[in-house]
């Protein structure tokens, strides 16, 4: 059979009803369980009662015959009694009813000791409460059973047990509709969210679920739907410009390879110009290549298969090593390069990394400074557990309009200028990736005219 | 010389085998991993140069079961997949070495120079091209018997121009070889131009004849002639 799949809604309900059904079952139980014992012990009461007129009458001949006499007794022909020897002989029985049927006494019965009470169903169902025990009368034992009908009893239990079923399905029905009515108003924003979330694809990203109530569970669920979907929203956007930016970046050498080459081929030239028209064209093919291992690059670090070496590193070392490296394209510009700060410092990091971090702030600050100006390269170790390496130039600084986006992919101060310098618009953000993945960060202050301060803040244990 | 390439895309293949050509080997160009495994199976190659995404038979599969035939002719891969995990499958597969599309023409000829060499090559302690000498056991440089002073930088950088004499060296060989910058997204291009400026002003320009010319876009060539 094949079983349909509840909503919540009736689910929540159902359950609901179940443990309501539950508790009043076990209420119910409890409630006649408590009266049926109560209306015994008044029967039992009234059998000791019983007893005590009952034994008032009672007197025994020497012989061991018993006389019965009911004199003051108005209610005697009412009372249900037997009376019996020790070993089982009955000496007397008064049968109010048509008690025919009750079971006699066995001697084992009849030496028991003490009074207890039993009950008894008869073969006509006739139900009893028995209260039997050994008396003495003037010096001789005997064996005395009185004897109440439970009919009263139960049939006052009836009563209670049916009026109970009465009540109990109209309660359950009553409690379910009402359970059914205020969770299908609780879950309400649970469809409308459903709705909108089926309404959101990639073209209407910027849409919300309608968070009705901040501080209940489902407005957080919605809250956390919705900064899902900003967050989805910001990367999916990031991608398009991403997308678009490097479009845009392959179209520039790509427009001047074809260009070089269809001008090149309108007129009839010397071999030499032709050598030159080639070699013009490979070099905007070397540009397309770099572009293109970038953002291999790029693509690889967003998709985290990016193995890290770990070394230690003695920064000191590193960084003159590294300033060595680059310092021929300073030279060219008369500007000098300083090493200042601390020495004696070691990191454990990706040297190939934090090298590739180092150099592009260094070709960076020599590609933009003027002239006979020093670039210092200062180290610093704060607080015993960061590493901070500044790259300090006297360039034209960044203007504060630029400061936050410098580290976003294909981001250019000046498009015109720096794409004559070589530059993308990659290498500030490979670096802060880079730093990210070195587990640093990339700081910049920069005031215009004056130059600016790149701060690497590197972990040092 | 005989080379096999095997390459589906037209125009590479025939620009490559039209420059190897004129380098003195000879070319068979295969286009897909089938036509190439015949050809590999029925005539003698020295070398094999192979392209990894190929229609039909896949190189690496060509190149496993070539290896497992016992067939070791030196084996240079060429594809546009750079991730360490290819270039590490490509060279367990049997491979010899392995470049990276696009890649430099000087540089293909000259990974094929060293793979055709192995193991015969002997250290060469001298070199001369025109007047220009070069000892590396006494790390002197003599120009018209005038000696030249270099700094260790550009010492390397003359000395491996010198290894490849009449041969166009890229800036990518250079910045691999003389400068260990392995990061092709770590470009130092401006660097190798600078130092090339530098030898340049030291070895060529106090003499009449020029030695260390620029191939405009595709990197530099230490030779008497000029082009």
């Amino acid at each position: 059979m094949h079983v349909r799949p509840i909503n919540v809604r009736t689910r929540l309900t159902l359950w609901y009803v179940l443990i309501l059904a539950l508790m009043l079952l076990a209420y119910a139980g409890t409630f006649i369980t408590l009266v049926f014992l109560n209306l015994r012990k008044d029967l039992d009461r009234q059998l000791e009662q019983d007893y005590e007129i009952v034994e008032e009458y009672i007197t025994a001949a020497s012989d061991g015959s018993l006389n019965i006499e009911p004199d003051n007794d108005p209610y005697f022909h009412e009372r249900w009694f037997d009376i019996w020897t020790t070993d089982g002989m009955l000496m007397y029985a008064s049968r109010p009813f048509s008690g025919k049927s009750l079971p006699g006494v066995s001697s084992a019965e009849a030496s028991e000791v003490g009074f207890t009470f039993h009950s008894l169903t008869l073969a006509n169902q006739v139900r009893l409460r028995i209260m039997s025990g050994k008396i003495n009368i003037e010096g001789q034992w005997f064996y005395i059973r009185l004897i109440q009908s439970e009919e009263r009893l139960w049939r006052e239990l009836k009563v209670y047990v049916q009026l109970l079923l009465l009540l109990f399905p109209p309660g359950l029905l009553i409690a379910g509709l009402g359970g059914y009515v205020l969770a299908k108003r609780f879950l309400a924003p649970v469809d409308r969210m459903a709705e909108t979330a089926r309404r959101i694809s990639e073209k209407n990203l910027q849409e919300r679920l309608p968070v009705h109530n901040t501080a209940d569970e489902l407005g957080r669920l919605a809250g956390a739907f919705n900064a899902l979907l900003e967050r989805l929203q910001e990367s999916f956007d990031r991608l398009k410009q991403f997308t678009s930016d490097a479009a845009h970046e392959l179209r520039t050498p790509l427009t001047a390879i074809r260009s070089i080459g269809e001008v090149g081929l309108q007129n009839r030239r010397e071999a030499e110009q032709y050598r030159e028209i080639i070699g013009s064209m490979l070099e905007e093919n070397q540009r397309l290549t770099r572009l293109v291992d970038n953002l291999l690059f790029l693509s690889r670090t967003d998709a985290g298969s990016f193995a890290l070496a770990s070394e230690i590193i003695d920064v000191s070392a590193f960084v003159r090593k590294t300033i060595e490296l680059i310092l021929p394209l300073a030279e060219e510009k008369d500007q000098e390069i300083r090493l200042e700060g601390e020495s004696f410092l070691r990191i454990t990091a990706d040297p190939a990394l934090l090298k590739q971090v180092l150099l592009n702030l260094l070709d960076n600050a020599i590609k933009y400074s003027p002239k006979q100006t020093i670039i210092v390269v200062h180290l610093e170790a704060v607080d015993q557990n960061a590493l901070h390496i500044r790259v300090i130039d006297q360039g034209p600084g960044i203007p504060r309009e630029h400061q936050t986006k410098i580290f976003e992919r294909f981001y250019r101060v000046d498009k015109g200028r720096s794409r004559e310098l070589g530059g993308a618009g990659l290498g500030l953000s490979i670096a802060a990736w880079a730093m990210s993945a070195l587990g640093g960060t990339i700081q910049l202050e920069s005031q215009p005219g004056k130059g600016s301060i790149f701060t690497l803040i590197l972990p040092i244990h | 010389m005989r080379i096999l390439f095997i390459e589906d895309e037209w125009k590479v293949a025939r620009a490559v085998a039209e420059g190897l050509e004129r380098e003195g080997y000879q070319i068979e160009l295969a286009h897909n991993g089938e036509e190439g495994f015949f050809l590999l199976n029925s005539r003698k190659f020295d070398l094999l140069l192979l392209d990894l995404m190929l229609p039909g038979r896949d190189g690496l599969e060509i190149l496993k079961t070539i290896r497992s035939q016992g067939m070791t002719l030196p084996t240079l891969i060429l594809t546009a997949r750079d991730t360490l995990e290819d270039r590490v499958v490509g060279l367990n597969s049997g491979a010899d070495d392995y470049l990276t599309k696009p890649f430099a023409f000087p540089e293909l000829l000259a990974r094929i120079r060293v793979l055709l060499r192995r193991g015969r090559g002997k250290d060469i302690l001298r070199f001369q091209v025109a007047d220009l000498e070069m000892d590396l056991v006494t790390r002197k440089i003599v120009r018209a018997g005038q000696p030249i002073h270099l700094t260790a930088r550009e010492f390397d950088l003359l000395e491996y121009l010198l290894r490849h004499d009449r041969q166009v060296v890229s800036r990518e060989m250079l910045a691999r070889d003389v400068w260990q910058e392995t990061n092709r997204a770590t470009p130092i291009d401006n660097l190798i131009d600078v130092h090339i400026a530098r030898l340049r002003r030291k070895i060529d320009d106090p003499f009449p004849q020029k030695l260390l010319h620029t191939v405009r876009g595709v990197g530099f060539i230490l030779s008497e002639e000029t082009l």
